[in-house]
């Protein structure tokens, strides 16, 4: 019998063989469409076809009639399409946090809900990819980024931040889908040798041969944690490029050498504050609640108040570099911060990213599906408002003050922003509907070898 | 390759065989598993995996490749000024090398991972089965067709629940 281990499933508490089929066949379970909340589930992926389709129509509309149908004018011209770039960007972090970083420091808890985390990073990165598309006139341009050889002899210039982001989303998305993908394996082939017709030939192309030896083994673990290393560095390399796309320019407000770290912490926390947001109502749609329990949930809520704090400290600095520097035009952009046409948007901030996240200090909250929902919601909403003051504020208000200016998203904007939540939520049901939604192999790993054998075994 | 094949339902029973299999000097092929092991992975004696040089000559190839890249193109056209920055402009040129870097590091790692894999798969294709993915462990030791009933008892003696001869 194996031991009961907090770190993995009830099902610990069953004969090792016994758990071990459990676990293949729950998991299998999950990619039937007769389970209980099959209705749901669709009806949800239906809803967000509708918002990222009536975003498209939007879209079409502005291709046709131009970007005058937007808010951006002078001196704002970066409004909502790139504060939602960056936010997306921000929640793709978390993923990555899970899987590579929480996996180098041996962190168990993070098996249940690594492929969750994972999958909504690649699905946010691909959101965050259309909006400097989207934030175009000719958007059809918007391969001229790349670098390409053409018969004009252009390249791009390799000295503007807006490549080197460029160049950062595009290695982090393909690094990412290789990492996904490579995790998978183990359970594409569990899939193919338990499924029959479609599905398992489908799977059994994707496994790539994988048959559970030791040498294959051997080799996946040692690709895993390479690309874990690698990956964790990526992460922390990409949001800090974003943050220099406003940090190099001389914008009151942007430059500063702490937003690389800020933007990092900033885009740990919402990303973590996501996974809560996909996988409370997720884990009942998809029938894993045995597998993602309130342990977990509980666990990523203690990192979010640890991170919270990190960036509740960072608006400290921001402020206090502001005023111990002594650049008026720096001091006066925080000042209409707290004070001016958007301060109502820099309160809802603080107040959903460093206040409301203390509630987590108490485990009664830490606990409650409910609570945690609602926290992780607010923090969503904090951290969009966060990188829109950041953007519009910071433009709307710079040295001169003739040129002062005004900024608010049009009815249009909005769409284009809640259809690319649809976009988001369609792309991610769809995928986590379809592949083993708990990452089997690895949860059978620790069912094999628990937390107190490992610990011996070191 | 001729071998046999047993299959377990622990992972100690399987622990146990392999022992008794290296006692009687037996070559083992590999073991299988339905998640990672370190134990099965010592107790068989796999070699080290050549993921890390590929992913470290992705990687320098990356950084190369990188720096170069961003030089040789801006020297096709050398009248773009950015900034104030100069034509060969290396911190912003090390920020595309360090994406390159990580870049190619990734893609060699997985092809590290496909190429150090190939053969076993092709040898373990055969001894394979469903159950091998889902909650049973499994032993491949080679032999000669004649000696496989003795294998196949050693086997059963230290835990096996069925054993059968592959040829691949």
């Amino acid at each position: 019998m194996a031991a009961t281990d907090p770190d993995v499933p009830s099902v610990s508490a069953l004969p090792l063989p016994v758990a071990l089929r459990r676990v293949t066949r729950d998991i299998l379970a999950t990619l039937e469409w007769h389970t209980p909340g099959w209705l749901a589930y669709w009806g949800a992926v239906g809803l967000c076809f509708f918002l990222w389709s009536l975003a498209l129509l939007v879209w079409t509309y502005q291709i046709y009639s131009g970007l005058h149908i937007t808010g951006l004018l002078h001196p704002v011209m970066w409004g909502a399409y790139i504060a939602t770039f960056v936010f997306w960007i921000g929640i793709a972090h978390s993923g990555t946090l899970i899987s590579a970083i929480l996996f180098l420091f041996r962190a168990r808890w993070r098996t249940s809900i690594a492929r969750a985390a994972e999958t909504m990073t690649i699905v946010a990165i691909a959101t965050a990819g259309l909006f400097p598309i989207l934030h175009l006139g000719r958007a059809w341009r918007f391969y001229w980024l790349i670098p390409y050889p053409n018969e004009r002899g252009l390249w791009v210039n390799f000295s503007s931040p807006l490549i080197w982001d460029a160049v950062a989303v595009g290695t982090y998305f393909v690094a990412s889908v290789l990492f996904w993908f490579l995790g998978l394996i183990p359970d594409f082939a569990s899939v193919r040798d338990h499924t029959a017709g479609w599905r398992g030939w489908i799977f059994g192309r994707l496994a790539v041969g994988w048959r559970g030896s030791a040498h294959e083994w051997r080799h996946f673990r040692s690709a895993y944690a390479v690309l874990a290393g690698l990956i964790t560095a990526l992460v922390i390399s990409v949001h800090s490029i974003v943050s220099w796309d406003f940090a190099v320019a001389i914008v009151p407000g942007w430059h500063s050498t702490i937003f690389a770290p800020y933007f990092v912490a900033g885009a740990v926390f919402s990303g973590l504050a996501m996974i809560l947001t996909l996988l409370v109502p997720g884990r009942v749609l998809l029938g894993i609640r045995e597998y993602v329990t309130d342990d977990h949930l509980e666990q990523v809520a203690k990192l979010i108040v640890a991170v919270s704090l990190i960036v509740t400290y960072s608006y400290a600095s921001e402020l206090f570099f502001a005023w111990y520097r002594g650049e008026p035009a720096e001091r006066s952009q925080f000042l209409f911060r707290a004070a001016g046409a958007y301060a109502p948007l820099v309160w809802l901030a603080i107040v959903c990213n460093s206040i409301v996240p203390l509630a987590f200090l108490r485990r009664a909250a830490r606990r409650s599906p409910a609570v945690l929902f609602a926290i992780s919601i607010a923090i969503n909403i904090g951290m969009w408002t966060e990188r829109f003051v950041i953007v519009v504020a910071s433009l709307a208000h710079e040295y001169d003050s003739y040129s002062w200016g005004r900024y608010w998203p049009t009815a249009f904007e909005w769409t284009v922003l809640l259809g690319s939540v649809g976009w988001f939520l369609f792309w991610f049901l769809l995928i986590i509907g379809h592949i083993p939604s708990v990452p089997m192999a690895e949860t059978k790993e620790h069912l094999i070898t628990p937390a107190s054998a490992e610990a011996a075994d070191s | 390759m001729i071998g046999v094949v047993a299959l377990f339902e622990v992972r100690d029973a399987l622990l146990d065989a392999i022992a008794a299999a290296r006692a009687q000097q037996l070559t083992i092929v590999t073991a299988f598993s339905p998640a990672y092991d370190p134990r099965i992975e010592a107790a068989v004696g796999v070699p080290r995996s050549a993921v890390s040089a590929w992913t470290f000559a992705g990687g320098v190839a990356g950084a190369i490749g990188g720096m170069a890249f961003t030089i040789w193109t801006v020297r096709q056209w050398p009248i773009l000024i950015l900034g104030g920055k100069p034509l060969v402009a290396l911190p912003s040129f090390l920020i595309v090398a360090f994406e390159s870097t990580i870049l190619i590091a990734v893609c060699a790692a997985l092809a590290g991972f496909f190429a150090g894999g190939r053969a076993m798969r092709r040898v373990a294709r055969a001894a394979y089965e469903p159950s091998l993915s889902e909650e049973r462990f499994g032993l491949l030791v080679a032999c000669v067709s004649a000696d496989a009933p003795l294998i196949g008892e050693l086997m059963t003696r230290s835990g096996a629940t069925a054993w059968r001869v592959v040829r691949s």
